[in-house]
């Protein structure tokens, strides 16, 4: 097989490499946030560049008939032929640490390797999240047909979880059931950290009985408060064909360039499974 | 005694039966089957996390492994190789009973698989080898039909149950490095249950292919401890095989299980020195130790094996059998077995 890493290349023992790898999956692993609510499909393989989805419509409830003659079917409302973009970082190892490292008998330092992760992480978070406008991909909080809640000062003590109840129901009127998993910024988690009322428990316990799948902060929503979403596949899923992995990219004025990198796309089947939480208008940022 | 790698194989002594490719392709589709319904009653049994349920489940499978070795059995005596490779399995999160109903389903799938079989060896009138397989299949097909019923009763139990989601988890959040740790043991146990397994299946000699089979089921054990282990600290497992190494020569294959027997060791050792978790850290030890022992017990065996044949040159150089010949799923490229994967249902730290 073409082997498109191109790791054996590389000045590295293999042991090396297995630090690498563990590092670069761990940091991950613990950084990701869309991942932990949505499900995976794949990975597909590295040589996978599109894939197919469905958006869906037609979100009435199943039929009850005596003869099953009238059926009103969950209907493909598009078929979305997708690119999957590459979300990568480079990093480089100098060869005078590497010789030095050789010399001495010192472990390779790979912080250049887990900080690739991070920023690789960031921007698959951010990928979800956001989208990229330029390149067209939609994400969480920016799809077309998503619902929209204006949501209250949540400096006031109650008004979180008021309002993530008030789009858990908004999802449930639609259609969308539970599990809900919460998205919010880190602010908004901070602001979630009291006790409410006169209950004796924090807010963000309140809020966990309703968002069963998951309450999570995200620093990538930038002036965002958060999102409520209905979880499954068959709302959205990341689609992956290569999932995060390190390849070497040849050696470079005797420096050597490795790229941490994968390939994914966001699959949103039925945008209405999403409820954004905007801002009040006066607490947005200029 | 001679174990070259042909003559590794039990005779092939079905091998008269008439239409005998057509019997070998269902008979292995059926091993495809009763893997997928192993993995994936077994899988939900422990998310369900409840005792009673799981002893259900853990009955029925324990059954279901009985029809994969008699089935893998049969392919051999048949002339054919067993596959090692699984029917599609529904493991995504979900409510219990949509898993209940997704095992029934896939029981219900089967039953229809084994009546087709039947169906095509009626046509094989007169033959003592159709005789053997035909009771073989009516047997298994019981088996399921009464499997169909439990799982049933189980659902509708399980439905009629005040609060029917599955127990709390009885652990505080495992963090990260323990879920590692978890994950690579899991994928480790199941993929040498099925390494050993198929080896067991082609060995001539009897008493090698029983120790085999014997070490295989301590894996099961294994495996069960470490899913109940992670399911107990919130965590997912995933039964995947990414590393097999399969082969036809007796000593060739005792050898290369012997190996992963040292190397895991070694990276249970390595792992239980880096462990904040107490609890997890004693299943390692305890799971070290008899991987040590089974290291020992399979060193013996080749001995035995060269002892008694002029066996094949061992090639220790040799790659690593392509796991896609056999019918399992693609291996990741050797040098990189790490992948970031689903982080559903994880919580965040």
């Amino acid at each position: 097989m073409y082997d498109f890493l191109d790791r054996s290349n590389a000045p590295l023992r293999e042991e090396e490499w297995r630090q690498i790898d563990t590092l670069v999956v761990e940091v991950a692993r613990r950084q990701l946030v869309g991942r932990r609510f949505i499900p995976v499909f794949g990975p597909l393989g590295a040589g996978t560049q599109d894939v197919d989805y469905d958006v869906f419509t037609g979100t009435d409830a199943a039929v009850v008939s005596t003869l099953g003659e009238s059926t009103d079917p969950v209907r493909a409302k598009r078929r979305v032929h997708e690119h999957m973009p590459l979300v990568f970082k480079d990093f480089m190892l100098y060869w005078r640490d590497l010789e030095s490292n050789r010399l001495m008998g010192t472990p390779v330092d790979l912080g250049a390797a887990a900080a690739a992760a991070s920023f690789c992480a960031q921007k698959e978070d951010d990928l979800i999240f956001n989208g990229h406008e330029d390149l067209g991909y939609p994400g969480l909080t920016t799809v077309e047909g998503r619902q929209i809640l204006q949501a209250s000062d949540w400096d006031v003590a109650g008004n979180a979880f008021n309002d993530i109840v008030a789009s858990t129901r908004m999802l449930i009127n639609e259609g969308f059931f539970g599990p809900f998993a919460l998205v919010v910024s880190p602010k908004a988690f901070s602001q979630m950290q009291r006790v409410y009322a006169n209950s004796g428990v924090l807010e963000i316990n309140h809020v966990r009985e309703i968002a069963t799948g998951g309450v999570y902060q995200s620093p990538l929503l930038r002036d965002k408060l958060g999102f409520v979403v209905s979880m499954g596949i068959q709302n959205f899923d990341i689609a992956i064909g290569q999932d995060l992995i390190t390849a070497y990219l040849g050696p470079e004025k005797m420096n050597h360039p490795f790229r941490v990198m994968e390939s994914l796309v966001l699959r949103i089947k039925r945008p209405g499974a999403i409820v954004s939480l905007e801002q009040p208008v006066a607490t947005r940022k200029r | 005694m001679n174990l070259d790698p042909i003559a590794s194989r039990p005779p092939a002594d079905l091998a008269g039966l008439p239409g005998r490719e057509a019997v070998v392709e269902r008979l292995l589709d059926a091993l495809r089957g009763e893997h997928a319904l192993i993995v994936q009653l077994m899988s939900h049994g422990y998310r369900l996390r409840d005792e009673d349920a799981l002893h259900v489940i853990e009955g029925i499978s324990r059954q279901d492994m009985r029809h994969f070795k008699w089935l893998a059995e049969t392919v051999v005596r048949l002339g054919g190789t067993p596959t090692l490779a699984r029917g599609p399995v529904a493991l995504e999160p979900a409510a219990p009973h949509v898993w209940l109903a997704a095992d029934v389903a896939l029981i219900e799938t089967r039953m229809a698989a084994y009546s087709e079989l039947l169906d095509s060896i009626d046509g094989l009138t007169g033959e003592e080898p159709a005789l053997e397989v035909r009771q073989l299949i009516e047997r298994i097909l019981g088996d399921k039909i009464y499997h169909r019923e439990k799982v049933l009763a189980l659902a509708a139990a399980w439905e009629s149950r005040e609060h029917p989601e599955p127990a709390p988890i009885v652990h505080d959040e495992v963090d990260d490095a323990t879920r590692g740790f978890l994950d690579f043991a899991i994928g480790h146990e199941y993929e040498v249950i099925l390494q050993y397994l198929h080896h067991a299946f082609l060995l001539e000699d009897q008493w090698a292919s029983r120790v085999l089979e014997d070490v295989a089921i301590e894996e099961m054990r294994h495996l069960g401890w470490l899913t109940e282990a992670l399911v107990d600290r919130g965590g997912c497992p995933y039964w995947e095989a990414r590393r097999l190494e399969l082969n036809d020569d007796a000593v060739r294959m005792l050898e290369l299980d012997q190996q992963r027997e040292i190397e895991v060791e070694a990276d249970y050792a390595q792992m239980t020195a880096a462990m904040a978790d107490s609890e997890i850290r004693r299943l390692f030890d305890r799971i070290g130790d008899h991987e040590r022992f089974h290291a020992g017990t399979l060193g013996r065996l080749i001995t035995r094996l060269k002892s008694t044949s002029v066996a094949s040159p061992i090639d220790l150089t040799s790659e690593i059998s392509d796991p896609a010949s056999h019918g399992t799923l693609p291996s990741p490229p050797k040098s990189c077995p790490y992948t970031v994967g689903s982080l559903f249902g994880q919580s965040q730290s």
